[in-house]
């Protein structure tokens, strides 16, 4: 192993280990806010949904403007697509996201769900020491 | 004549790259909904041509490759992507292996090449969809691109290793 191979690993193993521990903090910080899924399409926030403060079900159909559309299946504390007509279905296949942080994408509908925290309204609306 | 040498040559390897990447392209995801893990071989065929020809060709061969892959595999859409991350990758490991070659083993190279492919195609998706929150998938992208890289590195290492005795690669060498 040579000079330079060294280095080149441990600026990986560096950037791998920063990528990892900053989305561990920021998921530990958001766990007792509020869920609210966010659905992004073409860089437009379309709909913002408070998933915690869900009671019951619903589906959402969302439209490209070609016609091209992505099911979208909304529940208590959950959030998934449920089909799509894109080529090659990654957006199904990621499943139910949950967690603040994750996210679900669909690159040729340029469609992202989010789920981002609300902490101005968490669980705990005060603490007494 | 010699020129006429160079371009069968330089056609045989583009025709290699095309058939590798259009067969990967048809392999299913291997983490569901994380797209864009591949192992990549067809890099090694713009990898080995760094290093017996040059990086022109290597860039010729990646550009061939994605944009007739691109035809032929079905999907235009990731087209974009694809040609960000290759065309990322490879003006990487042409500057790595022109400057630090002494310093770097190939597998090194070939492991840079991976994460910045990873990076460029990133990049476009951020700003399809303008949220750079994509970028969240990196650390697991980056962890199959170091596997994948080194062994790519490795393999392409491997067959120069053997293919350098041969004539035929002496004379290709003259003709730059």
């Amino acid at each position: 192993m040579k000079k330079g191979d060294k280095v080149i690993l441990i600026v990986i193993l560096v950037v791998i280990i920063l990528g990892f521990s900053g989305t561990f903090i920021y998921k530990n910080y958001m766990k007792s806010s509020d869920k609210i899924a966010v659905i992004k399409q073409d860089g437009n926030v379309l709909k913002r949904i408070n998933l915690t403060k869900l009671t019951s079900s619903t589906e959402m159909t969302i439209k490209t403007k070609d016609g091209h559309f992505n099911k979208i299946v909304i529940e208590k504390d959950k959030i998934r697509i449920l089909d799509a007509d894109c080529p090659d279905k990654v957006c199904v296949k990621t499943g139910t996201i949950s967690q603040p942080g994750d996210s679900i994408v669909c690159l040729p509908h340029k469609l992202i769900i989010t789920i981002e925290g609300d902490k101005t309204h968490s669980e705990v609306d005060a603490t007494a020491y | 004549m010699k020129n006429t040498r160079k371009l069968t040559f330089l056609s045989l390897l583009i025709s290699i790259a095309l058939v590798i990447y259009i067969v990967e392209a048809q392999f299913p995801l291997i983490i569901p909904g994380v797209p864009g893990i591949k192992l990549g071989l067809a890099n090694s065929v713009s990898l080995f041509a760094l290093i017996t020809l040059g990086g022109k060709e290597a860039l010729l061969i990646m550009f061939l490759r994605t944009i007739l892959g691109s035809f032929l595999g079905g999907t235009m859409s990731s087209f974009i992507y694809s040609i960000a991350g290759g065309l990322l990758s490879n003006l990487v490991m042409i500057l790595l292996y022109k400057k630090f070659n002494k310093h770097l083993s190939l597998w090194s190279i070939s492991i840079c090449g991976a994460v910045f492919h990873n990076i460029g195609q990133l990049l476009v998706a951020s700003l399809v969809i303008q949220d750079f929150r994509v970028y969240l998938y990196l650390p697991i992208l980056l962890i199959a691109g170091v596997i994948t890289g080194y062994f790519i590195g490795v393999f392409t290492s491997f067959l120069y290793k053997h293919t350098k005795k041969l004539p035929l690669f002496n004379d290709l060498k003259t003709l730059n």
